[in-house]
């Protein structure tokens, strides 16, 4: 077994190894490991002073910055308060100073008392009870030994934690599945508690001693827990579930929330009474002496215990679940189930955990069940609709600004600060806020805002341009609202660039310096801090290009929409080919008719894609070489090398925006997880290639292939292969079934683009690498 | 042909949270942040993976 080693971040503190329930579905107690019979029943002091010690210890190492203490049992407030206050006090100094510490109790709740309340508000230390429904379901297993029902303990005791005075300590409800309980009731005596978060757990049980199934349906399971999520929809999902979350995180692209689903590696870990180090103890459910390590709090530190191969296969993420699971479809959300749950002593191997869970088909059955009755609630808008996606991407660049402030903390010096100030002058104006809009939305100003937060992440501080940048932005939004706000400014290299506008020139190469920007009769003038007053540039709205005015040119010319032509904004040169210096005018307006001709080609036979790239591309920047394509930057600009004729820029164009919109689309929902876990072979190249990869090159010749259907060989299979991939979200495939709408009929209208056959030199420049192999019929 | 002179439209408007109302905290910026960012010192709130708790 390869790869880091994953430190611990949750520890399972059994503080007291017997239970006041006799609950028949118990792991501890009922099921093949018996080893609490030799456990001592309370926690020793040397156990508790040495866990402290060993948690600080790992969190030092690893740099951890909170760590998930869950005090367990048996029922652990049998411990009693003095024991568990001692608890607290111990973790609490040891763990100070060096990472935050999440305490959490897990309880039956018979004995929860204001008692121990007051003690857990005094050390933060958050509850969560054990109920499994209504009366008739909890009494099903949560007995006392003689038989008496816990119900009603356990009401109480939920009650006072909903008191005011606890609630902040609330963490929720957790039920075992019973599938001989009424899954309605179930769900209506929970959510009529109104807990903060309540999880369903499956009852633990492995291929030798499967679930009972009264029906024999292989699927039980499943369908008990989609009555319970169509109760919880159709009542407005009164509370979060951990299962239905983590399985709608999944599908979409996110994490599991939970150990019993999806391929996040294990980072927990089990300290007993006696102080001996155990994995994760539901697997006592699987044979005697499943969960044993070797190891304890005296003698072995939290990394050998890590290093462990049992927890070591819990960590590997897809390389940890069995064959039959690596190619299944719905792997990335089930994650192959609880480890516990795929145990059986008689497998192939001689027996172990490479199995599917004995579950398997619930959890398939009910990850599907979930998708299906999601899918049209979780899609991102952003997919289907060019303006969604846009203003996504508005949102996300204005997030990146906030949260490249919010990291600065103050330190982002007097010109970032002041910048930020008067940012919020021009916002509490309509139009100062549209067109801070409009400049923000200058796809270069994602540029900067990355390369800012990637700095301030990497501890290298805020570089001087980036804090210049927003000084340049609020000014060119003040211009551009003709607010009578003057913007302090610096200039470097002898220029001061506001984008979207154009660069002043202040002085010579090198030189650099503080200026004020300010608004006034619909252009602006500029003064250094420096000069005498009266003194400054003044540039007129429609002031020409000049020795000490460069103004960025705006491409009009029909049938192409009007479009910024980049060739001046510093940030620029974040294309694969360089980004070539200020053009001459007649090379500006050569690129004007250039792109002109290869609207008009694009518009006559692809006019839904031009229509679309004319409301979402604002921005050419001109490269020294290559074909159009985007580059690191946000939605709408391509960068583009001189090119002749309008045959070649019309599909290189098609080919940018294509690829543009799908890294758009990227950067504000999730397409695909997991990438490069699996491997796939494209149709057209028999190469073998990343689910990125396919889905990109696929998505870029559906593109082509409304020009030239010859594009188009292999897509439909791709499509079907992408659908099918155990990577695919729910947006992934909203796209994917968008596309199969746009090349629906495509084939039947070749005949209107077939006069307009391809240079054999050109496809190299226009497809992606995989695509040499490509035979057109 | 005149090639410059008013910049065309960039963005959509929309009603939004002002620059400092905007949330930077929560797991949903963090998953913003994140797309193209990757790692990021902005963290949401932690939760129990323990399947026998919260």
């Amino acid at each position: 077994m390869t790869g880091p080693l994953v430190p611990f971040r949750e520890f399972v503190l059994k503080v007291h190894s017997r239970c006041d329930l006799a609950c028949d579905h118990c792991y501890v107690y009922e099921h093949a490991d018996q080893s609490w019979l030799t456990r001592p029943k309370v926690i020793s002091d040397e156990a508790i002073s040495w866990t402290a010690r060993r948690l600080a210890e790992h969190a030092t190492t690893h740099a951890l910055p909170s760590v998930t203490v869950i005090l367990h049992g048996g029922e652990p407030l049998l411990a009693g308060p003095a024991r568990l206050r001692r608890v607290c006090e111990e973790l609490g100094s040891a763990l100070n100073g060096i990472a935050e510490l999440d305490l959490r109790i897990h309880t039956n709740g018979v004995q929860l008392s204001p008692r121990y309340l007051d003690l857990f508000d005094e050390f933060h230390v958050r509850v969560g009870i054990s109920l499994d429904g209504d009366r008739a379901a909890n009494d099903r297993h949560r007995r006392f030994a003689d038989g008496r029902s816990s119900h009603p303990m356990v009401l109480r005791a939920v009650e006072l934690l909903r008191e005011e005075r606890y609630r902040h300590l609330d963490l929720g409800l957790l039920c075992t599945v019973d599938i001989h309980n009424d899954p309605v009731a179930v769900h209506d005596a929970l959510a009529e508690l109104e807990p903060p978060l309540v999880d369903f757990l499956l009852p633990h049980a492995t291929w030798d001693e499967p679930p009972p199934r009264p029906d024999g349906s292989p699927t039980a399971y499943a369908a008990w827990l989609l009555t319970v999520f169509d109760r919880w929809t159709e009542r407005g999902r009164p509370m979060p579930v951990r299962m239905f979350s983590s399985v709608l995180s999944s599908l979409s692209g996110g994490p599991s929330l939970t150990e019993s689903l999806g391929l996040a590696p294990t980072d927990l870990v089990v300290i007993e009474t006696d102080g001996t180090l155990e994995q994760v103890d539901s697997l006592k459910s699987a044979y005697e002496g499943a969960a044993a390590t070797g190891f304890d709090v005296f003698s072995n530190t939290f990394d050998e215990v890590a290093a462990h191969p049992g927890v070591r296969a819990r960590q590997l993420g897809l390389a940890g679940v069995s064959e039959t699971c690596r190619r299944c479809p719905v792997v990335r959300s089930c994650g192959g189930g609880l480890y516990t749950h795929r145990y059986r002593s008689d497998g192939a191997s001689g027996g172990g955990f490479d199995n599917p869970s004995v579950y398997c088909a619930d959890l398939a059955a009910l990850i599907r069940g979930i998708e299906e009755r999601t899918v049209a609630a979780t899609e991102s808008p952003a997919v289907r609709s060019p303006a969604a996606l846009l203003a996504a991407h508005q949102d996300l660049t204005r997030t990146l600004l906030a949260v490249v402030h919010d990291t600065l903390g103050g330190r982002g010096g007097a010109l970032w600060d002041d910048a930020w100030r008067l940012a919020a002058a021009v916002e509490a104006d309509t139009a100062g806020a549209d067109a801070l809009d409009a400049v923000l939305a200058h796809p270069y100003t994602r540029t900067w805002l990355v390369d800012a937060l990637t700095d301030l992440d990497a501890g290298r501080g805020l570089a001087e341009p980036a804090a210049e940048r927003l000084a340049a932005t609020v000014a060119a939004a003040a211009v551009r609202a003709r607010l009578d706000l003057p913007v302090p400014v610096a200039y470097r290299d002898g220029g001061l660039h506001l984008p979207t506008l154009g660069t002043v020139v202040l002085g010579g190469p090198g030189e650099r310096g503080a200026a004020v920007v300010h608004p006034a009769d619909g252009g602006f003038l500029v003064r250094e801090t420096e000069a005498a007053p009266g003194t400054g540039r003044r540039i007129a709205p429609d002031e020409p290009e000049g020795p000490h005015w460069l103004p960025v040119r705006v491409l009009r010319q029909a049938p192409a929409p009007a479009l910024l032509l980049d060739d001046l904004d510093p940030l620029r040169d974040c294309f694969d080919a360089p980004a070539v210096d200020r053009l001459a005018a007649e090379d500006a307006e050569a690129w004007a008719h250039r792109i002109a001709g290869a609207w008009a080609l694009l518009a006559d036979a692809v006019p839904d894609q031009a229509a679309e790239a004319a409301r979402t591309l604002t921005t050419l920047t001109p490269l020294s070489t290559g074909a159009a394509a985007p580059g690191r930057h946000g939605p709408g600009a391509l960068g583009s090398g001189p090119v002749t004729g309008a045959m070649e820029p019309a599909l290189g164009l098609l080919s940018g925006f294509r690829r543009a919109k799908l890294r758009a689309l990227g950067e504000v929902t999730d397409l695909y997880a997991l990438d490069g876990t699996w491997e796939h072979r494209t149709p057209w190249g028999n190469e073998h290639v990343t689910f990125s990869r396919l889905l990109a090159e696929t998505y870029e010749r559906a593109g082509l292939g409304l020009y030239d259907p010859r594009f188009l060989t292999g897509v439909p299979e791709a499509l079907d292969m992408i659908e099918n991939a155990a990577e695919v979200t729910v947006d992934g495939k909203q796209l994917i079934a968008a596309v199969r709408k746009e090349i629906s009929g495509t084939r039947s209208a070749a005949g209107r683009n077939r006069g307009r056959s391809l240079s054999p030199s050109g496809d190299g420049a226009i497809v992606l690498v995989s695509d040499r192999k490509v035979t057109f019929e | 042909m005149k090639t410059y002179g008013t910049t065309p439209d960039f963005a959509p408007a929309k009603t939004r949270a002002t620059l400092a109302a905007t949330d930077v905290r929560s797991a949903d910026a963090v998953t913003k942040i994140n797309r193209v960012c990757g790692a990021t010192t902005a963290r949401s709130t932690r939760i129990s993976t323990f399947n026998s708790a919260l």
